[in-house]
C-alpha cells in the first residue's frame, strides 16, 4: 500500500501492544523479528478459534492454520478446541443426516467428550464436533441418572413450552432446544442460527434458563451478528435477566415468560438500531456540516475567515 | 479480498481480521504479530488500529505514522514528544504543505464532527524521483460518551493518501477505513456492542499549478467526497445489516397471541427511550 516511513522509523523499536486476555505483551519489534513458544502461539490461535463468528469455525480454522507451523495443532487438540467452542455458543448440530433433526451441544447435555443427550428423544447422541455430524446411539440407553427423577416431569412439561416457544418465534432459520435436570433445578437451553457465508453473513441466537425448586426462573441470552461483505461489522449483545417465580400452568408460563423476556431484548436492539442512524452516529460525525453546504476547500479563504474569527 | 497467493500471511492475516470481533482489534492484531512476527512491519502497515489522542495542550493523535521509538510527532509544533534525537520528520517543503493541511484539515473536523481531534501526518517518498511524490495519512477520532442511548461510541477515519506529482498534474490515491465501535448496557438491552470497519480505495487526477494550494483542494475534496459515501454505507448498510441477521435468526413477528403484546412492549421501549 504505501512505502518507506513506517518501515524506516519502526527499526528496532520497543513495542508494547494492548492486552490479550489481559496479560500486557512487550514485543521486540522489526529487526529480531522475535519467535514466541509453540504454545504461546497455541494459546493465540485458540483464543481466535473462541472467537469465531457463527458457522466460521472451520473457515478461520483454515487460516489460523496457515499462520503455524506445520501440524501444531494436533487432531485431538483441535477437537478439544471445537468442543470448547461448541459448548460455549450452544451450537447446533444435525444428526443422523436429517435436517429436521438438530441438537444443542451444551454442558449440561454432556455425558463425555463425544456422548451428549438429545432431551427430547431421551436418547444419547454422538457427536464428532470437527466433522459436524451427529448419530444417534441405538444400543446404548441413556444412563439412569442423566435426568434428576424428582423433577422429570417439570422438565418434559418446561421442555414442551420451549417447543411452542421456538415454534413461534425460530422457524425460519435453524434452531433446537433442550431440557436438563440436575439436583432439582431443570436448565432450559435454546439455540437458533443462520449462516449464509456466500452472501457474507450469519448469527446466533442463543438463551439459557434455570428454573429452581420454587419455580424461580432465570435467564441468560446471547445474540452474535456478523456481515463481512468487504468490511466487518459485529453485533455481540449479552442480556441477563434476573429471577422471576413462574405461576400458574407451567408449560403456559415458561413459554410466556422467555417469550416476553427475549421479545423485550429483540425490540430493545431494535430500538437501539434505530437511535444510532438517528442521533448517535450523528453525534459522532454528521451526515452534513449545519451549513448544509460542504467544505470549501481554499487556504487563503481559509486563512481569512480565521483573522474574522479571531478578531 | 481474495488472496492470490494462498500462503501469504498477509492476506491469511486480512481474512483472519475480517471474522474476528472488530471491537478488539488492537488484541487481535497483538496475537497475529506474535504468530507472524516477520510481517511485522506490513501488518502495522495494512491493519489499522482505533487511535488515541495526546494528553498535550492541543491534542493531536497518536499512530504507527507519527511514531518513533516511544515517541510521537506533534503535528501543531514538529517536536517529538518526548524528545528524541534525530526523529524522523518531513523535508522542510512537505512540513509547509503538512502546517497547511493540519489547519485546513481541523476546521473540516470542526465542520461535520463538531468536535474530536484531526492530525495530518506527511512524508516523502523517498524512491519517487524525478517525479515529486509524497505520501500522508489524514486521522479524525471522536469520542462520544454518556450519550442518551450509547454509554460509549467511537469513529475513527483513517484515510492514507499517495501523491505521484508529474507537470501540471498529480496522481492521488486514497485508502480509507472508517472504524466505528458502540457500547451500551441500558436495562432493557443488557451488554451490547455493535462495531464494525470499513476500507475503501479511490484514485484521482488533479490539476497542480499553484502547489500545496492545489493539493489541499484535490486531496480535501477527495477526502470529504470518501467519507460522505462511507458513512452512508456504514449507517445505512453495514450496521443495520447486523440488525436484519439478527431478525432472521429470531422472527420478531407473533402467530396470533402475541401481537397485542407486542405493541404493548413497542409502548414501553418508547417510553423508557425518552427518560
Amino acid at each position: 500500500m504505501l512505502s518507506s516511513h513506517t518501515t524506516s522509523s519502526c527499526l528496532s523499536r520497543q513495542f508494547s501492544s494492548p492486552s490479550l486476555d489481559g496479560e500486557t505483551y512487550h514485543m521486540e519489534m522489526a529487526n529480531e523479528y522475535e519467535e514466541v513458544s509453540n504454545e504461546e502461539k497455541l494459546r493465540i490461535a485458540q483464543h481466535f478459534l473462541l472467537s469465531a463468528p457463527p458457522g466460521q469455525f472451520s473457515e478461520l480454522l483454515a487460516d489460523v492454520t496457515k499462520l503455524l507451523p506445520k501440524e501444531l495443532i494436533s487432531p485431538e487438540m483441535l477437537t478439544g478446541i471445537k468442543r470448547a467452542y461448541d459448548v460455549k455458543h450452544s451450537a447446533l448440530v444435525e444428526v443422523d443426516g436429517e435436517k429436521d433433526k438438530v441438537v444443542v451441544l451444551c454442558k449440561e447435555a454432556e455425558l463425555d467428550a463425544t456422548k451428549y443427550i438429545d432431551s427430547h428423544t431421551k436418547k444419547i447422541v454422538k457427536v464428532d464436533h470437527v466433522g459436524q455430524t451427529a448419530t444417534t446411539v441405538t444400543d446404548k440407553p441413556l444412563p439412569p441418572n442423566a435426568f434428576d427423577g424428582s423433577v422429570e416431569e417439570k422438565r418434559v412439561t418446561a421442555l414442551a413450552g420451549l417447543d411452542e416457544y421456538l415454534k413461534n418465534h425460530f422457524s425460519e432459520g435453524r434452531a433446537a432446544c433442550g431440557a436438563f435436570s440436575k439436583g432439582g433445578k431443570v436448565t432450559l437451553v435454546i439455540s437458533g442460527d443462520k449462516i449464509n457465508l456466500k452472501n457474507y453473513w450469519s448469527g446466533s441466537w442463543t438463551s439459557t434458563w434455570e428454573i429452581d425448586g420454587e419455580n424461580n426462573i432465570t435467564g441468560t441470552t446471547k445474540i452474535r451478528a456478523h456481515y463481512f461483505e468487504e468490511g466487518n461489522v459485529q453485533l455481540h449483545t449479552t442480556k441477563e435477566f434476573p429471577s422471576s417465580k413462574l405461576t400458574g400452568d407451567l408449560k403456559a408460563s415458561v413459554t410466556e415468560h422467555i417469550n416476553k423476556c427475549e421479545q423485550s431484548l429483540h425490540l430493545a436492539l431494535g430500538a437501539m438500531y434505530q437511535n444510532m442512524s438517528e442521533e448517535t452516529l450523528k453525534a459522532m460525525r454528521r451526515v452534513m456540516p449545519i451549513t448544509r453546504s460542504k467544505m470549501e476547500w481554499n487556504m487563503q479563504a481559509h486563512k481569512m475567515v480565521k483573522q474574522l474569527h479571531t478578531k | 479480498m481474495a488472496s492470490l497467493l494462498e500462503n501469504d500471511p498477509i492476506s491469511t492475516s486480512l481474512n483472519i481480521m475480517r471474522r474476528l470481533p472488530p471491537s478488539k482489534i488492537e488484541q487481535n492484531l497483538a496475537g497475529l504479530l506474535q504468530l507472524s512476527p516477520s510481517s511485522t512491519d506490513e501488518l502495522l502497515q495494512r491493519i489499522d488500529q482505533p487511535l488515541t489522542s495526546s494528553k498535550s495542550s492541543r491534542s493531536y493523535l497518536l499512530s504507527d505514522y507519527n511514531r518513533d521509538g516511544d515517541s510521537y510527532r506533534n503535528p501543531w509544533t514538529n517536536q517529538y514528544e518526548p524528545d528524541i534525537e534525530d526523529g524522523f520528520k518531513p523535508s522542510s517543503a512537505l512540513r509547509e504543505l503538512e502546517v497547511s493541511f493540519n489547519e485546513i484539515f481541523d476546521s473540516y473536523r470542526d465542520l461535520y464532527y463538531e468536535g474530536g481531534v484531526s492530525s495530518v501526518y506527511l512524508w516523502d517518498l523517498d524512491d519517487s524521483t524525478p517525479t515529486l511524490g509524497w505520501a500522508g495519512c489524514f486521522l479524525i477520532m471522536k469520542e462520544v460518551t454518556e450519550d442518551t442511548h450509547v454509554k460509549k461510541g467511537s469513529w475513527n477515519s483513517i484515510h492514507v493518501v499517495e501523491c505521484n506529482e508529474g507537470k501540471g498534474e498529480a496522481e492521488y490515491k486514497l485508502t480509507t477505513t472508517i472504524m466505528v465501535s458502540m457500547d451500551t448496557d441500558g436495562l432493557l438491552l443488557g451488554a451490547t456492542n455493535l462495531a464494525g470497519s470499513m476500507t475503501r480505495q479511490a484514485t484521482s487526477k488533479g490539476k497542480v499549478e499553484r502547489g500545496d494550494e492545489d493539493h489541499v483542494k484535490n486531496v480535501g475534496k477527495m477526502i470529504e467526497d470518501m467519507e460522505i459515501d462511507m458513512r452512508s454505507n456504514m449507517d445505512g448498510l453495514y450496521l443495520q445489516k447486523t440488525a436484519e441477521v439478527v431478525s432472521k435468526v429470531r422472527g420478531v413477528r407473533v402467530g396470533g397471541v402475541g401481537k397485542e403484546h407486542v405493541e404493548k412492549l413497542n409502548e414501553k421501549v418508547k417510553g423508557m427511550n425518552t427518560k
